[in-house]
Order: C-alpha cells, then structure tokens, then sequence
C-alpha cells in the first residue's frame, strides 16, 4: 500500500476514534484511489492504526462489505465510505426514523435529509443519490464524500444534527427547513465548494 | 497594531475549534482595526491551518478588501454590527450546538442566571430566516441584534459581540453555556 493512502487512512482514523461512540468493532473506513479499494480491518484500532490494518480489498473473491464496494464503485461522487454508529445517529437508526435538515449546514454538507434505509444495495444507493449520509436500520451510519475528509465532515454534521434534533424536544422540536431551499443550498455548496476543502481535495486526491 | 490584531485573530480562532464552538470551516470572526475597517477571517479556511496573513483587512462601509484572500461570506454582516455599534470591538459566529438547537427552533434563548442577565437581558432574541450570507440574513440578524450582545441566527447558529475579543469570546462561551444548561436541565427531566 501507498505510503500517502496509510496516512491519509491514519489522519482521519484518528479523528473518528475521538468521537463519543467510537467502538472497535463497528467503525470502518473505505477509501478508492486508482481503482482500488482500502479498506481497514474489523476491529482495527483507529487511534493506533497500524499498517497491517488496512488492506486492499479484492474484487475477485468477494467482500464482507459489498454494498461498500458497489457505492465506491458505482457512484463517481463517492470515494470514501465511513461506517460508524454514534449516540444520536445511533438512536434514528433504531427507531427507523429520517434525521431531517432544521439547520443551514446540514443542508449544505450532508442535504436534506439522511434517511433509514434497510440493509441493501439498491436503498442505500438510491438514499444516497442526493444526500452525503444514510442510516442502515439495526447496523450503522453511512457518510461519503468525494475525499475522506468530506466524509468525515459529514458524520460531524449528521450526528450534530440528530442530537439537536433530539434534544429540542424540549423546546418544541425542530423546524426543518423546506426541501426545495434545502436542495438548492445543497447544490451551491457541492458547486463552489470551499477553500478548504479544495485544498483537501488537491492535496488527498479524489 | 495590525500585525498583533492578526495574530490575536489566529489565537481566538484556535481557542473556539478547542472550546468545541466552531468545527473545520463554519463561523467566523472579526475585529475592529479603525473607524473604517475590520480584520475578518477569510472564507472556507480551516480554523486550525489559519495564518495571521489569511486575515482579511474589509473596508466597514463599502465591504472592500484588501489583497487576494476572499473574506467570509458574512462579512457584510460584521461590517453592519459595527456601523451600528460603536462599542463593539469584535464579532464571533458560530454554529455551536446548543445555540443551534434553539437556531433549529426557532426560539429565543431565555436567559436566566441574573449574572448573565446583566450581560444580554432576560432573552438573547431571534433574528428571522435568511439564506446563509444573504442580504435577508444580515438585516434579520442586525435587526434582532440591536442594543443588546447577541442573537440566535434561525436555522443557522449564534452571533455575539464584546468591547474586544477576549470579551466576544468570553460572551460567547457564555451564551454556549446557557443554551446548554436550559437544555440539559429540562433534557434531564424529559428523559
């Protein structure tokens, strides 16, 4: 393996490991780079990954993880992939529900909506054409992105989202934002695309 | 003078990723250079890759800057606060979280220990719906803002102000934390 996709895959790992939730067992990261597929290891220790931890995932003899694969492999705006299972994203999953856009930035970055979807290739697919996150109900949360740090953004966001969604229950609840304004802000936001994260995408690849 | 206010710029940037009340790019802060200008941070950059040369030196009155690095998007937003206020000295936005969940409300935040009361009255008042870096946003929030210290931006995040920008930063914690304890304490209960 390629001395920057390690690091790249260690960078972040270790963002994700700081995360409330963060377990061994359930977190993964997968990223495409030339056509190949890195994935990290079940149970990989993502605060202290080492390089035996990431393997290049072959298309021949199958994955554990196929609709992984086929995302990476089918959808030209997805080439990283994190699967994670966070407090409050956690509880949407379980009780089958959407987490719906009442802020700007999940708008902007994750879309709409995030919507629970049963395991499958086609759901997740189709839930994923227009947001940047899913919830695969009774497993996990899905973010993507067109680099690794976008995905990983977009967990930040999601899970943000869902526990003010939860918690302003105490005020009320939430006031999602209408879905036309939510999908033209998604739009302009995947269109200028921040400095930062051009210069992600410049120094990380695609 | 500059130089100093630039690099007290890059330092509050830094502490607000570390209190955990910006994340990667979202908010941004400024502070009064003159009568006529600002120094804002600059659009779409990371907190934490900042350098006080990324600080964008804005004209108050006419939003023009200086040098190649574009200001934040909000800039107009800052620019207005301190035409209307001649005690502020700094402006910090964030998307902090518990500021959000009334910003995803669409409440105003009571305010309800007296010492904080002193600071932003009884109730840290919403400012009305506008699309990020709007013209609607800045006149919503600027509207909503008046006398007082701060505002709950409608399904966008916080803003707040201080005579200089420990003071901004501190209000800002502030306002952070009585979001939080309102919260947290009827959460409690709730669950």
């Amino acid at each position: 393996m390629k001395n920057k996709s390690f690091a790249l895959i260690e960078k972040y790992a270790r963002v994700l490991a700081d995360m409330e939730g963060y377990d061994r067992e359930t977190w993964k990261i997968f990223i495409s780079v030339d056509g190949r597929i890195y994935e990290t290891e079940d149970g990989a220790d993502f605060a202290d990954l080492k390089r035996g931890d990431v393997v290049i995932a072959s298309g021949a003899t199958g994955s554990l993880y196929p609709v992984e694969h086929h995302l990476l492999r089918s959808h030209k705006d997805i080439q990283a992939v994190v699967l994670s299972r966070t407090p409050y994203c956690k509880r949407f999953e379980q009780y089958g529900k959407d987490i719906v856009a009442a802020i700007d930035d999940m708008a902007q970055i994750v879309g709409y909506n995030a919507p629970c979807v049963g395991y499958g290739d086609k759901a997740i697919s189709r839930a994923l054409k227009k947001s940047a996150g899913c919830l695969v109900k009774d497993h996990y949360t899905i973010t993507t992105g067109r680099n690794l740090y976008e995905a990983v953004v977009a967990l930040t966001v999601l899970e943000k989202s869902a526990e003010l969604n939860t918690k302003a229950e105490v005020l009320g609840g939430v006031k999602t934002l209408p879905k036309l304004e939510a999908d033209l802000m998604r739009q302009v936001y995947k269109k200028k695309y921040s400095k930062a994260e051009q210069e992600v995408k410049k120094e990380e690849g695609r | 003078m500059e130089q100093k206010l630039r690099e007290v710029l890059v330092a509050y940037g830094m502490k607000l990723v570390e209190e955990g009340l910006v994340q990667g790019t979202w908010g941004n802060i400024s502070v009064r250079l003159d009568e006529k200008h600002m120094l804002v941070t600059p659009s779409g950059l990371d907190y934490l890759r900042l350098t006080p040369a990324d600080m964008v030196k804005v004209n108050i009155e006419t939003l023009e800057y200086e040098g190649d690095i574009k200001p934040t998007s909000e800039k107009g937003l800052h620019a207005s606060l301190y035409q209307l206020r001649s005690d502020l000295g700094a402006v910090i936005h964030t998307h902090s979280k518990y500021c959000c969940m009334f910003a995803a409300a669409r409440k105003p935040l009571p305010v309800e220990d007296p010492e904080l009361q002193a600071i932003f009255g009884a109730e840290i008042p919403l400012a009305g719906y506008g699309l990020p870096g709007s013209k609607r946003l800045m006149k919503n929030t600027v509207d909503a803002f008046g006398e007082g210290m701060g505002a709950i931006m409608t399904a966008h995040g916080m803003i707040c102000g201080g005579s200089d920008i420990e003071n901004a930063f501190e209000n800002c914690r502030k306002m952070e934390g009585c979001a939080a304890d309102f919260i947290e304490s009827r959460w409690a209960e709730l669950e």
